[in-house]
């Protein structure tokens, strides 16, 4: 007899149908699942190398891009969580990548962002998609967590449209040697008006605790 | 006018334009390499009689300095067969080190090759790439950078680990024993230097750099860390407290290498360009009396060398079929 494995919002969900968990008035099903969801325990986010040019002291902000950077805008966003499912709302997240030429602003502070999770853990910055620096194969976002309690985690954010992967980044995310992992490297939405393009990209962050 | 001519005879030597100072620097000597053998990179003993190259056929080569023996290859040191990812000489040149991408340490004794220990640091069944490597005087222990995790003090006799230094993420860029062998300094990603006892315990911490290091060494004295990186400066730390002792002027390039000279106050650095780590910058002298630095030459790819006792640091490119040894004086 073949088995069905049922995911954990599934469960949820047929337990709700069947009447075996109760919901109380006033709290949809939708709204339990999410719940469910985010106390689930999650695997930790792949480490990535920390790569030579990471600057401390990054100023506090969500909004990197300036009107007019060159560069296809690019909004990031995702959740902080340790791997019981818990929103680390005490994390810090710094976030740092090169212009759309692939050059790091060494002197200044030019895409470079550390900023709080929002309440339940989210996290949303706003930046353009980071060129490609010459001793790297792909595009990249650096990032650095930390959270008391908690192992820092050091990864970057990789670019399924990357024209490194030609289309294909099951195949070929092993094309940059530093990527260790396809978990790492995220679809792309392109999302907004005709004039107004910009790409969406999620990672969810989530660290073990010490 | 004629001084001029010189230096653009020079220039043309080193593959460079017109136009660049390299009056302090002089070829010593080129020491023939066979055709089938690609030199990676070397280093230089600290007595000046010795240059030990990775080559791309992952053995060690060791030749006599200074060059001019036709026969000057002293020996050929293998390391199981795999690539070698560092090189590091002891402050008294009695000792040589060498590191692999697989995670193994190999110390011989400079003037014999014999070697003194072999081990492999790598953990859990997982080979850990060694990107730095420093030997304490007597040899008795040897500091490791895995890649992305913190350093490691490893003691040679017994090939334990003695201590793993505490680094909260990433690794470290450049390790260096005190001269006196009393203390280990470590230039750290986290943008941290941190100073350890010779057991491995943390004494003093230099917190307030914003990029990273990627060059570090003791002052001949052991009085002062030097340090140079992202930040494009040369920075002078006090040697047992970890405090910032003086920042020299900013230059346009990050400095990837450092070699205090011997004698007198003089350090020289190598550097590279924004856009790439592969783009050489200038190699510049730098004096710690504030004056602005003397530039010995630009764009020009060295891979190895090493400060002399003497005084001189030598410095070495590679030619068809030899590496070129320079002094700067």
């Amino acid at each position: 007899m073949r088995s069905v494995r049922l995911g954990r919002r599934d469960l949820l969900e047929k337990s709700i149908a069947l009447g075996v968990v109760t919901v109380a008035a006033g709290l949809t099903p939708a709204a339990i699942a999410a719940a469910w969801d985010e106390a689930a325990p999650r695997p930790r986010t792949p480490e990535n190398a920390l790569g030579p040019f990471y600057k401390k002291h990054a100023p506090d902000t969500r909004t990197m891009r300036i009107a007019g950077d060159p560069g296809m805008p690019l909004a990031v966003s995702g959740g902080v969580f340790s791997t019981r499912g818990e929103a680390l709302l005490e994390a810090t997240v710094e976030v740092w990548h090169t212009d759309n030429r692939g050059r790091y602003d060494i002197d200044g502070y030019r895409y470079r962002a550390r900023f709080k999770p929002a309440a339940g853990g989210t996290y949303a910055f706003e930046s353009i998609m980071p060129g490609h620096y010459p001793d790297r194969v792909c595009q990249h976002v650096h990032y650095l967590v930390t959270a008391p309690g908690h192992r820092p985690l050091v990864t970057q954010l990789y670019f399924a449209t990357d024209p490194v992967f030609e289309g294909d980044p099951d195949k070929n995310f092993g094309r940059d040697p530093l990527i260790t992992t396809r978990e790492l490297v995220r679809p792309v939405m392109l999302a907004g008006d005709p004039g107004d393009v910009h790409a969406v990209v999620t990672l969810d962050l989530v660290l073990e605790r010490l | 006018m004629r001084r001029g001519l010189d230096a653009f005879v020079l220039a043309s030597v080193l593959g460079l334009g017109p136009g660049f100072a390299a009056a302090e620097m002089t070829e010593v000597g080129r020491i023939a390499v066979p055709a089938d053998v690609k030199v990676r990179f070397l280093r230089v003993s600290p007595d000046g009689r010795q240059l030990t190259a990775a080559c791309g056929d992952r053995k060690l080569r060791v030749w006599s300095l200074p060059p001019g023996n036709p026969s000057g290859l002293l020996r050929t040191l293998e390391l199981d067969g795999e690539p070698i990812s560092a090189l590091a000489y002891s402050n008294d040149g009695a000792w040589v080190g060498a590191s692999t991408r697989t995670g193994t340490v190999a110390v011989f004794r400079a003037r014999t090759g014999e070697m003194a220990a072999r081990f492999n640091t790598s953990g859990a069944g997982r080979a850990i790439r060694l990107d730095a490597l420093a030997i304490s005087p007597d040899g008795s222990r040897v500091a490791v950078a895995p890649v992305n995790a913190p350093p490691e003090l490893w003691d040679v006799a017994s090939a334990k680990r003695h201590a793993i230094l505490a680094t909260p993420f990433g690794g470290s860029n450049a390790l260096d024993f005190s001269p006196d062998g009393t203390r280990l300094a470590s230039a750290d990603e986290d943008t941290m230097v941190r100073l350890y006892d010779a057991e491995g315990a943390l004494r003093a911490t230099a917190e307030d750099l914003p990029l990273e290091s990627f060059a570090l060494a003791f002052t001949p004295d052991g009085k002062h860390m030097v340090l140079g990186g992202a930040d494009k400066r040369v920075t002078l730390l006090d040697g047992v407290t970890g405090r910032m002792v003086r920042q020299l002027p900013k230059q346009p390039d990050s400095i990837i290498w450092l070699a205090p000279l011997r004698a007198g106050q003089t350090i020289v650095t190598g550097s590279f360009k924004d856009e790439s780590m592969d783009l050489p910058g200038a190699t510049l002298a730098w004096t710690l009396d504030g004056a602005p630095p003397r530039e010995i030459t630009t764009q020009q790819r060295f891979n190895g060398g090493g400060a002399v006792t003497d005084g001189r640091l030598l410095l070495t490119t590679m030619a068809e079929g030899a590496i070129v040894v320079w002094a700067v004086r």
